[in-house]
């Protein structure tokens, strides 16, 4: 098997792999402690990066237990907030609230609640597809202009204003004229009748 | 003496992977076949994306690819018929490095659903590509761009854009072959980038005398 059929197989099956090898992983990592953690990150700040990615969207199974068994029994079970406990990740425990076990439930489930939020919230950046157009504003397709800040723009064939590069003439030291097409061209100096100057 | 362009080609890697956090290797690179199935998998999620990320994939032998990574920075591959002509190489790296720089200064996932996600985006993005490519060429031959190439190959099947799209990337293009005409540089921080790095590296090589190095 060569290596781009390896990876062409895990890519068909990446939607059943990945929740089976990121469960997988973040039960291996909890082994950690806060301390080997900083090192690593000081060590290999990409490397930590790539981890923390992996807890952020992959399936963390200690917590789906824990939430699991909470929509099934209607309230927080005693034995999965204790499996939650023990698989924890070391350097996120907080300490005991003075209230007891129904305090660590509630702190559980907000954070179970809020890791969702982001997980979903990240994914469907990805998921939706939602390209960043400018708005639909009805102008002349492959008209041009120039902005107030000295940009050259064009309409699109959607009539959206595009922006033409992504800085202004005068980071050049040019400005930008309409002349055929909205381009930067030399900031001409031209003599005034008190004896100044004026740059356009 | 004429500049070797060999030198150049180096340089311009060197100076732009440093400045776009890229990495530049050949196709076959075990980095590359990885980098490719993952950008197959994220173009899954993501509707109409695989016509193109196939599309790229399957002409990897003579396209290049800029592919970022989840870690930070991107992967430049770069096609062997790019490497094997120093000038084509110059061109196709300032030309990939505008990607990167896209990459570089904006989250990830927006970059690719943009670009993925949008045949206006798309082409306007290659345009701006393109534009740094034939701008490092004019500043290595003193040769004002005429557009033929370019515009054949955005209105090829590897990018997969409508006429509509093309049209408003032509618009773009037109308006920095006028800026060069100006004697002015592209709008675009890596055409500026590429200058700054001749002009210190090798001011030699720059053939249009206004854009020689400072005095």
């Amino acid at each position: 098997m060569t290596v781009s059929q390896i990876v062409q197989w895990i890519t068909d099956h990446a939607a059943a792999l990945w929740p089976v090898v990121s469960a997988l992983l973040l039960v291996v990592l909890r082994a950690h402690t806060p301390d080997e953690w900083v090192a690593l990150g000081e060590r290999s700040p990409r490397a930590q990066g790539v981890i923390r990615l992996l807890r952020a969207v992959g399936l963390d199974p200690a917590k789906a237990l824990s939430a699991l068994s909470q929509i099934v029994t209607g309230r927080a079970p005693a034995r999965s907030l204790a499996m939650a406990d023990a698989l924890a990740p070391r350097e996120t425990q907080a300490p005991p609230p003075p209230s007891g076990q129904s305090g660590r439930a509630t702190l559980d489930v907000v954070a179970l609640l809020v890791a969702v939020a982001l997980v979903l919230a990240g994914l469907g950046a990805v998921l939706c597809g939602c390209p960043r157009l400018p708005p639909v504003v009805g102008c002349t397709p492959m008209a041009y202009r120039c902005t107030p800040a000295g940009r050259p723009e064009v309409c699109s064939s959607t009539q959206r204003w595009e922006p033409i590069g992504d800085e202004p003439c005068a980071a050049g030291g040019a400005v930008c004229v309409v002349d055929r097409t909205a381009h930067c061209a030399p900031m001409t100096i031209t003599a005034t009748t008190d004896g100044g100057s004026d740059a356009r | 003496m004429p500049a070797d362009l060999s030198l150049v080609a180096a340089t311009l890697e060197r100076e732009l992977s440093d400045r776009y956090r890229s990495t530049i290797v050949g196709p076959d690179h075990v980095a590359a076949v990885v980098a490719r199935g993952l950008l197959r998998a994220l173009s899954a999620a993501i509707p109409g994306a695989s016509l193109i990320v196939d599309a790229i994939i399957a002409r990897a032998d003579h396209t290049s690819v800029t592919i970022p990574l989840l870690a930070g920075g991107c992967l430049v591959v770069l096609a062997p018929q790019h490497a094997a002509d120093a000038l084509t190489r110059c061109e196709v790296v300032a030309h990939e490095h505008q990607h990167a720089a896209h990459i570089d200064a904006e989250p990830d996932a927006a970059v690719i659903v943009d670009y993925l996600g949008s045949g206006e985006l798309r082409g306007l993005r290659e345009a701006e590509a393109y534009a740094v490519g034939m701008w490092t060429r004019y500043l290595l031959t003193g040769d004002v761009p005429d557009l033929a190439r370019e515009l054949e190959s955005l209105s090829s099947d590897t990018y997969h854009l409508g006429a509509g799209d093309i049209a408003t990337a032509r618009a773009t293009l037109e308006s920095h072959v006028d800026t060069i005409r100006a004697g002015c540089v592209p709008p675009l921080r890596v055409c500026r980038a590429v200058l700054e790095v001749l002009q210190q590296h090798h001011p030699d090589a720059i053939v249009p005398p206004e854009h020689g190095a400072p005095t």
